[in-house]
């Protein structure tokens, strides 16, 4: 899976800022912000890749259990879903 | 705090320009007297001036970029008007700013709006000068322009992009004010109207009787509030504003020297505006603290020049201690514009003020009578 191509992530005054280009722009409003591990998971999937690749990631990236890292996972592509965000 | 405003907060505080102002273009198919900007293409031939090109803003796009820009207004002139708007503006788009544009709605047709719609700007400012055909011709040289500003707005509003009603109001169409209001919430888009206009700081010569008297500014600066916010809802602002009406001595405290020893507005500090002659400047309405040229330096470069200037320049000095300052909202650009000196008071801003300060007592008075009679 892949994040779509329709958003632009930036990194501005330290915030991440998810900004909406092409036809996503009308439905989707103004902007969205994201966290550190928002950013790190958006930078991953933007490259494509698989669920269980994004919770290895963070796994070698953050000092957490696998369990955490699968529920923030979880969460933050359940979001992505609801916002089409994501291409799959 | 929005996120909006918390945004604007850790820009200014680090420098970063989150707003900037792309003037594309001078020319316009309006010819409003009190227009600071306007010019037909024949006049920019015969000044031997040429317009930027769209190549060379989209390379001065990605510098803005870099230095961290995210909302873009894009105005004129008519910016629908400026040769290759349409490749300019998918590639800002596409680059991640949030646009915005000023416009006179009159150039916007169902084909324009197929193609917004496959990259919504996050607003348009469609500028509505008055309610008549008549107003239009007397005001803007077109009188055909008022239907077509009207369909124009109507076709964006159907497509579901967000509109904003701006109006200037000057003795030309200052009867028509309660209808532009009017006009807006029925089609369900906040009105942005400005009844005090700044002199002419970018224009060659000032006819007289482009903007109102300050008395006429005054008053219809508080009846834009009526119009604007409903009866209930204006007799309430008018006690909220009376209360903060508050004497010179109590005031002086929290406009103390450290309080107004700089530019307070987001100009210079987190916002930029560039001009179609390629000029940057903290703001559209003053050349003070300092012009910069960013086509030639960079822009990072005139960037930091003008917030530098801008955090070491003292204004408002002869507005300190005033009771007037929530009617007034005093900027350092207004006085500029107004007296040439940053830290002088403007004898039109004052009587402004005096007047408008007139009719919220009267209205908070009214207010208070029928409070007493229930």
């Amino acid at each position: 899976m892949k994040t779509s191509s329709d958003f632009v992530l930036r990194k501005i005054a330290g915030e991440y800022i998810l900004v909406p280009t092409g036809a996503s722009a009308l439905a989707f409003g103004s902007m969205a912000s994201t966290n550190d591990v928002g950013y790190f998971m958006w930078s991953k999937l933007e490259k494509g890749c698989s669920q269980e690749e994004l919770v290895a990631a963070l796994l070698d990236e953050y000092d957490v259990d696998r369990k955490t890292a699968e529920q923030d996972v979880n969460s933050f592509l359940e979001q992505l879903r609801k916002h089409h965000l994501l291409e799959e | 705090m929005s996120y909006k405003d918390f945004l604007y907060a850790k820009a200014s505080r680090n420098r970063i320009p989150l707003n900037g102002t792309f003037e594309l273009s001078p020319v316009c198919n309006f010819g409003c007297h009190m227009c600071y900007v306007r010019k037909t293409r024949e006049e920019l031939r015969r000044l031997g001036k040429d317009e930027i090109t769209a190549d060379q803003w989209i390379d001065l796009a990605h510098q803005c970029k870099d230095a961290g820009m995210l909302y873009l207004l894009l105005t004129g002139g008519e910016p629908f008007l400026y040769p290759d708007f349409r490749r300019l503006y998918e590639t800002l788009h596409d680059m991640g700013f949030l646009i915005s544009i000023n416009s006179n709605g009159t150039l916007i047709t169902e084909e324009t709006v197929d193609w917004l719609k496959m990259r919504a700007p996050a607003r348009v400012n469609v500028t509505l000068y008055g309610a008549s055909r008549e107003t239009y011709g007397r005001l803007c040289q077109n009188p055909n322009g008022y239907d077509r500003a009207v369909r124009g707005i109507e076709l964006l509003c159907g497509a579901g992009i967000h509109v904003v009603i701006n109006g200037s109001i000057t003795p030309e169409n200052q009867d028509d004010l309660e209808a532009i209001i009017s006009f807006a919430h029925s089609h369900g888009c906040a009105a942005n109207v400005a009844t005090y206009m700044f002199p002419p700081t970018r224009r060659d010569a000032e006819p007289e009787d482009s903007r109102l008297s300050p008395e006429e500014s005054g008053r219809l600066n508080v009846l834009k509030q009526r119009y604007r916010l409903g009866e209930d809802e204006f007799q309430k602002a008018a006690c909220w504003m009376v209360d903060r009406l508050v004497p010179q001595e109590a005031d002086a405290g929290t406009w103390g020297e450290d309080e107004r020893s700089e530019m307070k507005c987001r100009a210079g500090r987190s916002a930029c505006w560039i001009a179609w002659d390629g000029k940057m400047t903290a703001c559209d309405m003053m050349d003070f603290p300092v012009a910069t040229w960013p086509f030639r330096d960079g822009f990072q470069a005139c960037w930091e020049k003008i917030n530098q200037a801008v955090r070491q320049t003292s204004v408002l000095a002869g507005c300190r201690g005033c009771e007037l300052k929530e009617i007034c909202h005093p900027c350092a650009a207004m006085m500029y514009a107004e007296t040439g000196d940053v830290n002088k008071s403007a004898p039109y801003l004052c009587q402004m003020s005096r007047v408008s300060e007139k009719l919220w007592r009267e209205a908070a008075a009214e207010n208070g009578e029928k409070h007493d009679e229930l």
